[in-house]
């Protein structure tokens, strides 16, 4: 279900390392996808451009899982411009995007949106660095510093 | 079983021709401390002495050998290392002789179990002994100081390779490599099926197999490149530590920079660590976040009706005539009830919604833990910036170094770096060579795409099943999947009992060796050992504690395999402050049956002191070429009486005490 982008998967190729933060590909995803949420940006991830790196949520993120369907939920009303006290509103997008039967807690069509988000965090992200610095303490600070005052500023 | 080292002898090689006599804890002294100035051979005897136990050395290429032949213009050499072997009060002596022949880069192995039996050609060490000595196992007891770190560093593998070594855990994989390699020639050869696709996919497979070799010829290639580069750069450290150590404070700076650029990037790394395990839960990423999240908590909690009261709805307008409230139930009313029904969420949502809004609570609560984010991310740039200016401080210091040394010696300085760069290039190489991926449906007929040796072994496996099911062995495609399973399983439960068993003894034997009070033991066995006290995790300890954590892990090791072997260690105090120096030296002759220390001057201080104090007996050796460098040391052995020391036509070796206390030999 997880899929990134090749560029996005090449860009950030030299932050992964076992010994380090940042340990698999589903780390990288992770902070692209926060991006993605936070900045409300979205960029569609064609199959024939990315490949399927997880289906499952890696045995570390398990308990992150809820709280990412969560945050989906909330940056597509905010993106959307719905109100999120409406109850009906809020109640029609919790059904559009969690599914019981996924691992996920997600539909299929909430999945592929969740990429869409991460691809988009990548392209914020490559917006401000060209490419990724290989030290991760640096990458990390760069992207508190740059990016995270903006996060969820809707 | 314990084995000692009697005696070694050198002739024609890169150290100088001597006969060194060692002694154990039976024969007097478990304690050998030898002193050599630089670049007298003390690397070369250490290296000869592992290859040849293990007996590697037969497989040393021509290049390899000649780069060991002597300074004199002789063509031949020898170096023969004698043991002696209890086992069970069973004593017996062997003796390996290795013969250079420095014009062919050839040599000629031989063993001498005993004297009446004479030279043997071959490695025949006794059965029993062979699988300890085997080259990962031989590392174990023979070591460099640095060795020490090595165990404890979270980036490196030695202390689990060690186990595998020594406990056949490597021979394990070498079984399991020919057990894939037999299924693929079965379900290569023995496809009963004739088709074009079958006749397509063994092809693709025997494409895929010459990839193989050739990505693991290349990586075996880099590995032992590597390997070289790495053990060359360690030199080049000690020549570059030598020339800055003969500065006025230059040990002493050099060391307090190095410790304190490791340092602050221990800090930095721990720092990174917290930062990202902050990252893992996003609802605290921002306040404003957190509190819209608590508002739409509020309307999920409308969002679920109570019990089983949906159930209840749903059956009354679909069985009943009456509404609960005893008028009778129109189309209207229906409508109406489920259109109420409907705005509230499903039983399979509201599970989800339940945890969902759990965690919003916990993080509304926590909330405050968002200025925690911020104070950690403060302290990560802090730390950054921290290590940076310790980087450029040691950087600093090193080209002052530089520049206050001669220009020979400056030299020194510009090897070390571009080895530096080429061992840099080696590592990214290896990383490429074995990055752990699947190859993409796509990339599977493109075989050049692929530059790593495991992804191509993965590609083999997947074909060779895939053949084996079009080939109608769906037998042994699951057979040999169990097979693996099983071993696999065994090899695991095996590694984990006996790290967690070497663990417990090297506790006991930590605690048996630091000074009460010492709070330092092995919190974890993962990979590496992980340090720490009472469950808190700790990154290192002092160098002495390193040092004892190191040694009483190899004594761990050897106890849990029932052997006894010397501790060979080259420059075993560097990083070790002068009371802990004289500590360790008080207790090294309580650890092992023989130590045999390589020292170098710097690591005197507080050492022999500290061996003094401990009353033990000590055997002493200096070596030392005849050379006008050494003029000073001649004189004075001269004056010695005779069976005080070796004279050989190159070198001197003296046992004299006195001697060895009162003469430093270190650079020139």
């Amino acid at each position: 279900m997880f899929r990134m982008h090749k560029n996005a998967s090449m860009w950030g190729k030299n932050l992964i390392d076992k010994n380090g933060p940042i340990k698999f590909e589903f780390d990288l995803y992770y902070i692209f996808l926060l991006v993605g949420l936070g900045m409300g940006r979205t960029k569609i991830l064609e199959d024939e451009d990315s490949k399927e790196f997880t289906r499952w949520y890696p045995k570390s993120y398990q308990s992150t899982k809820h709280k990412v369907a969560m945050l989906l939920l909330y940056s597509d009303l905010k993106v959307s411009g719905f109100d999120i006290s409406n109850r009906q509103i809020v109640k029609s997008k919790i059904e559009e995007i969690l599914s019981s039967d996924s691992e996920s807690l997600l539909s299929d069509v909430a999945g592929k949106q969740l990429n869409n988000y991460a691809n988009g965090g990548f392209e914020v992200i490559r917006e401000k660095l060209d490419v990724a610095p290989g030290d991760v303490s640096l990458f990390l600070s760069i992207i508190y510093d740059e990016i995270f005052p903006d996060l969820f500023n809707f | 079983m314990k084995v000692s080292i009697n005696q070694i002898i050198t002739e024609g090689l890169r150290c100088p021709n001597s006969i060194i006599n060692f002694k154990d804890r039976d024969s007097g002294a478990a304690l050998n401390l030898l002193q050599m100035p630089n670049a007298t051979g003390k690397t070369t005897i250490i290296k000869l002495l592992a290859a040849t136990l293990s007996g590697q050395i037969r497989n040393w290429s021509p290049n390899k050998i000649k780069s060991f032949k002597s300074r004199d213009n002789i063509f031949d050499g020898e170096f023969s290392l004698t043991l002696s072997i209890d086992a069970n009060n069973n004593f017996s002596e062997i003796k390996f002789i290795v013969r250079f022949d420095f014009e062919h880069g050839k040599v000629d192995f031989n063993t001498k179990r005993s004297q009446e039996a004479g030279e043997e050609h071959g490695w025949h060490p006794p059965r029993e002994l062979r699988q300890y000595i085997t080259e990962g196992c031989v590392d174990v007891f023979c070591f460099r100081g640095d060795k020490v770190q090595d165990l404890i560093d979270k980036h490196k593998e030695d202390a689990e390779v060690t186990i595998k070594a020594f406990f056949g855990i490597s021979d394990i994989d070498s079984f399991l490599q020919e057990i894939k390699t037999h299924f693929r020639n079965t379900v290569a050869q023995g496809s009963s099926v004739n088709n074009r696709a079958v006749e397509s996919k063994k092809i693709l497979l025997g494409q895929w197999e010459e990839r193989f070799k050739l990505l693991k010829g290349k990586f075996d290639d880099k590995t032992t490149e590597k390997t070289r580069v790495e053990n060359e750069l360690k030199d080049m450290k000690e020549a570059r530590g030598g020339v800055i150590a003969a500065q006025e404070n230059g040990a002493i700076n050099q060391l307090a920079h190095s410790k304190a650029v490791k340092d602050a990037e221990m800090n930095v790394q721990n720092s990174s660590f917290e930062c990202w395990s902050a990252l893992k839960d996003p609802f605290l990423i921002s306040t404003k976040l957190t509190e819209n999240l608590y508002l739409i908590r509020g309307i999920l909690e409308k969002m679920k009706l109570p019990g089983g009261s949906r159930t209840f709805f749903e059956e009354m307008i679909e069985k009943d005539e009456n509404c609960i409230c005893g008028d009778e139930l129109t189309e209207a009313k229906i409508s109406h009830i489920q259109a109420s029904i409907e705005s509230y969420l499903g039983n399979d949502e509201i599970n989800i919604v339940n945890q969902i809004k759990e965690e919003i609570k916990i993080a509304h609560n926590n909330h405050n833990n968002g200025d925690n984010l911020k104070s950690l991310f403060s302290d990560l740039k802090k730390s950054v910036t921290a290590r940076d200016l310790a980087r450029i401080d040691e950087l600093e210091f090193l080209q002052d170094a530089k520049d206050q040394s001669g220009t020979e010696n400056r030299e020194i300085f510009d090897n070390y770096k571009a080895k530096g760069i080429e061992d840099d290039q080696l590592e990214r190489a290896l990383k490429t060579l074995s990055k752990d991926y699947k190859v993409s449906a796509p990339n599977q007929s493109n075989l050049k795409s692929c530059n790593s040796y495991i992804a191509a072994e993965g590609m083999i496996t997947q074909l060779s099943n895939e053949l084996g099911v079009m080939s109608n062995m769906v037998h042994d495609v699951e057979a040999n999947a169990l097979l693996n399973k099983v071993i696999l399983s065994a090899r695991k439960n095996s590694l984990e009992k006996i790290k967690d068993r070497v663990k417990i003894l090297t506790n006991e034997k930590i605690l048996e060796s630091l000074p009460a009070g010492s709070e330092i033991e092995i919190n974890k066995f993962e990979k590496y050992l992980q340090l720490g006290w009472n469950g808190a995790e700790q990154e290192e300890g002092s160098g002495a504690q390193n040092i004892i954590v190191a040694y009483s892990f190899v004594r761990a090791v050897l106890e849990e395999a029932a052997i006894e072997f010397p501790l060979i260690v080259d420059h075993p105090f560097t990083n070790v402050d002068f009371p802990n120096r004289r500590y360790l030296g008080s207790k090294l002759t309580t650890l092992m049956h023989q130590f045999i220390g390589f020292l170098i001057d710097t690591e005197r201080e507080g050492f022999l002191q500290g061996v003094n104090e401990s009353g033990e007996s000590v055997r002493y050796l200096s070596l030392f070429r005849i050379e006008e460098q050494n003029k000073v040391f001649i004189d004075k052995i001269e004056k010695l009486e005779e069976k005080l020391y070796f004279k050989s036509s190159n070198g001197i070796l003296c046992y004299d005490k006195k001697f060895f206390i009162e003469n430093k030999m270190g650079k020139y």
